[in-house]
């Protein structure tokens, strides 16, 4: 199989900013990609969904573009835009031809500087929020599971538990200081890595990335905290009603290894995933939905399904829908007699090959989408300090052994895992009339 | 703009892209392959479409169960040995169906293709409905169809189909569980046999490869597949013309789903290019009215869109926005006079330089990977157009003017042309809504 080799070129602006550039001259579209080094993990207590409160106002306009005009100025040439807030990481990201490079980079630079943070806008972007979490969450049926209900189970700190797309009283008291505050510690240049993939001359980004960026002032950089956690050694067990799901679900969670400082070790746990779960061949769904003890079954490294988008504390999950609650505990059962199993003879040749080898082709097509490549080059630079990754992770993922997911398959046990168990409840009574 | 404007930097000289080259065979039995070399990266994105139409609800059930079952095995293989198969080969192969054709397709490491061309035809020619998987399939599929009524948008989208297309096929979106426990194993090997063949279908081939090699290796891989299928008989639309707001109870609903949806133009008549730029500068994209009615100034709702949805039969307009149950009418009254004021002035010339140019570049960015190159060519070629049409009508886009908008949308986007249909909490909404016209409960 042909490796990628997507070039890598750095370079570092005097105020901190770093740069990964990475042309692809022909393809018609650049992409450029701004990751901030805080996520929903580093939001202080009382200001839960602040992180991603602040990327709603990022898109607010900043001293030289006005509000609304971002998202105009961008489509306006036939761009797309878009941000994300994720644990550890904020993006910003446009994909546009090239003939517009230089005026998307003057939009993020302009808004790493000066953003306009005033009450109208906070105002409106909290009931737009509001609006987000209701039709994601609140009025959809398994909304938000497992990745809210998971986490306060699993771990323990404020960090890894709360919940990241906010509670209600904390974002209707967000201020404009509070965004000011957090621009001021988060959002220096140092902080951040920017991203240009695609098609462009590197001279000529190298010019355009230093006028743009080269005037935003340096600022201090925070600390950055561990969100490590110790291993749980107790099994721990959460409940969670949901108004209009008509059937029960299940969630068990572990951590991980530290995807970053033992990224080798950690691969056996993303491999082990896609053992659990690719398809109709896998020990999911021959265990469990082709028994009758699941509807459907999946299993994933990441909170969102990303395997390579967090450091520290991560959590591979194993997710259930059931036409009955009686189905769970044998469900469960079955989960643990699978990777019993595992544990102990691994995976087979075959199996273990098809999985890699979907894997990588897998890869292969993300990085065939200009805007996935410059999101994954950038994500892996502020994670890891590497954006090469993108060309090393298909032959490393290549290279795992069957010896490296069985013991990742011994790490899953009963003691060390949460389960969370979703089940239906009535909504609201019906007045009859 | 204002004082902004001498720092926004101007855009440097703007460069065409080439289209991309096709290369294209009829096979003997009928199917048209089409080829086109894009080798960013060793894949190759395979889609092939085959026409059927739907004609009727029991049709949508067994073929939404074909469509389910059709890769639980095959003369050779069963349904594991197939997936680890298409595995090993770096491949993916998925089925689906929509109202008028079934959808097959996936990627393949470009080194595999003639293997995954011979699993392809493997399963066209032989996929064997294993009476046993069948029905145990039969099972978790009503119970998904039962997750998936739960959600406000499926409701929303079932109630507005029926409102529109009333005793049309076209009126049913997804089957009903019962209506899917009704189907048997021989009713879909029939239904494989009369309607997945060649003869009208299109195979789309996209990536790294040599066009004439992979014509060929189409041609070697899926000649053994044969068949003409009998003409469906579908009935013409007659568009219902209620006033009335529908509104669907959803009990505990902490918002409404508000759908509007209009018939509109397909892209054969010479209004499609029109109304693409009116549907894009009313709610197509994040720089439109809707958005900045909706969401960026009162706040009701985090996405609002129109959009255009292309059915072989007749196509529609479609606005959409889930808003918080208090301002549900507020929302829908907001909606309708955003429609009347793209009826009844006039767009300015920078909403139309935007809408226009928006949708001339995010083709041809959607066009830059593989896969969309795929979807789109397999989409314009089952539909009758090629992608010489893709480059015709962004040229006509390019030149849509703002009378031509106004008038486009005074023939079809007006407020009386929507019809309505509310998802949320009847004993909360309902009342609000009768204020701005009829409002008739839903089942």
């Amino acid at each position: 199989m042909r490796s990628p080799s997507y070039p890598v070129h750095r370079m570092r602006l005097r105020n901190g900013l770093r740069v990964v550039l990475s042309p692809a001259p022909g393809t018609a579209a650049v992409g450029i990609s701004v990751h901030y080094d805080v996520g929903m993990r580093s939001e202080p207590e009382g200001r839960t969904g602040f992180a991603h409160l602040f990327e709603h106002l990022m898109f607010e306009g900043s001293e030289n573009v006005a509000t609304h005009e971002h998202a105009r100025l961008v489509q306006g040439v036939g761009g797309t835009f878009n941000g994300s807030t994720h644990p550890d990481y904020t993006e910003y990201h446009e994909v546009v031809p090239p003939h517009a490079l230089g005026r998307a980079l003057f939009l993020e630079a302009d808004r790493m500087r000066a953003p306009s943070l005033t009450e109208a806008t906070m105002r409106n972007q909290i009931d737009v929020v509001k609006e987000e979490i209701r039709v994601n969450v609140l009025n959809r049926p398994y909304g938000g599971f497992p990745w809210l209900a998971l986490p306060p189970v699993l771990f323990e700190t404020f960090a890894n538990t709360h919940n990241g797309y906010g509670d209600f009283v904390d974002l209707e008291t967000s201020a404009v200081a509070d965004a000011r505050e957090f621009f001021d510690r988060y959002y220096a240049p140092g902080n951040a890595v920017l991203t240009l993939a695609g098609d462009f001359d590197l001279d000529e980004a190298r010019k355009l990335v230093r006028r743009h960026f080269g005037a935003v002032p340096a600022r201090a950089v925070p600390a950055r905290p561990d969100f490590s956690e110790p291993l749980r050694t107790e099994p721990a067990h959460g409940e969670v009603a949901d108004a209009h799901a008509p059937m029960p679900a299940t969630a068990l969670g572990w951590q991980t290894p530290d995807p970053v400082r033992s990224l080798r070790e950690y691969l056996g746990s993303v491999v082990l995933a896609d053992v659990l779960y690719d398809g109709d061949a896998s020990r999911l769904h021959q265990q469990l939905v082709l028994r009758g003890l699941a509807m459907s079954a999946y299993a994933y490294c990441g909170t969102f399904g990303d395997p390579f988008d967090q450091r520290g504390a991560s959590t591979l999950t194993v997710q259930m829908h059931h036409s009955s609650d009686d189905q769970r505990a044998a469900a469960i059962d079955a989960v643990d007699e699978i990777l019993g199993d595992l544990a102990a003879a691994g995976p087979t040749d075959d199996e273990l090959r098809r999985v890699t080898t979907r894997m990588v082709a897998q890869l292969l097509r993300e990085y065939d989408s200009t805007t996935e490549r410059a999101l994954r080059m950038g994500t892996l630079e502020l994670l890891y300090g590497k954006a090469e990754l993108v060309n090393d992770l298909p032959g490393m993922l290549l290279a795992v052994t069957a010896d490296d997911v069985r013991a990742a398959a011994a790490r899953l046990t009963p003691q060390s895992r949460a389960v969370v168990a979703l089940n239906p409840a009535t909504a609201r009574a019906k007045e009859t009339s | 703009m204002t004082a902004a404007a001498s720092t926004i930097p101007d855009l440097a000289p703007a460069r065409t892209a080439a289209t991309p080259r096709s290369h294209r065979r009829t096979l003997a039995n009928g199917l048209t392959v089409i080829a086109i070399r894009r080798p960013s990266v060793p894949m190759v994105e395979v889609r092939l479409r085959i026409p059927a139409p739907m004609t009727g609800a029991q049709s949508l059930a067994r073929t939404t169960l074909l469509s389910e079952t059709m890769l639980k095995g095959t003369a050779q293989h069963d349904g594991i040995a197939l997936e680890q198969a298409i595995g090993l080969l770096g491949g993916q192969l998925n089925v689906g169906a929509d109202r008028d054709k079934l959808l097959v397709g996936g990627s393949t490491l470009s080194t595999h293709l003639r293997d995954y061309l011979a699993l392809l035809n493997e399963v066209l020619t032989s996929a064997g409905y294993p009476k046993r998987d069948v029905e145990d399939e039969r099972g978790r599929v009503a119970e998904h169809l039962v997750i998936a009524a739960s959600s406000a948008g499926t409701a929303a989208a079932r109630a507005i189909a029926a409102k529109l297309y009333g005793d049309h096929p076209y009126a049913h979106v997804l089957p009903t569980p019962e209506q899917i426990e009704s189907v048997t194993p021989a009713q879909v090997r029939a239904l494989h046999r009369a309607r997945v063949l060649p003869d009208g279908a299109v195979l789309v081939l996209v990536g790294d490869l040599q066009p004439g090699k992979a014509l060929d290796a189409a041609e070697a891989a899926l000649s053994p597949w044969q068949g003409t299928p009998a003409a469906p008989r579908v009935p013409a639309v007659r568009f219902d013309d209620s006033p009335a707001i529908t509104v669907v109870d959803r009990p505990g609903s902490v918002q409404s789903a508000i759908r509007f949806a209009m018939p509109a133009v397909g892209r054969g008549d010479p209004g499609y290019p029109v109304q693409q730029v009116a549907s894009m500068l009313f709610g197509g994209y994040f720089s439109s009215r809707l958005v900045r009615n909706l969401r960026e100034d009162k706040g009701y709702t985090y996405t609002p869109r129109s959009g255009i949805d292309l059915g072989r039969e007749a196509s529609l307009l479609t606005v959409s926005a889930d808003v918080s149950t208090e301002v549900t009418a507020a929302a829908v009254n907001e909606i309708r006079y955003e429609l009347g004021r793209l009826a009844s002035t006039r767009v300015s010339d920078v909403e139309l330089a935007d809408a226009r140019q928006f949708l001339v570049g995010s083709s041809l960015i959607s066009l830059s990977s593989q896969a969309g190159l795929a979807s789109t060519a397999a989409t314009l070629e089952v539909a009758g157009f090629g992608l010489d049409w893709l480059t015709k009508n962004l040229k006509a886009v390019s030149q849509v003017t703002a009378d031509a908008v106004r008038d486009l949308a005074a023939r079809l986007i007006t407020p009386a042309a929507g019809r309505i249909v509310v998802v949320g909490d009847a004993e909360r909404i309902a009342s609000e809504l009768s204020t701005l016209g009829p409002v008739e409960r839903a089942q």
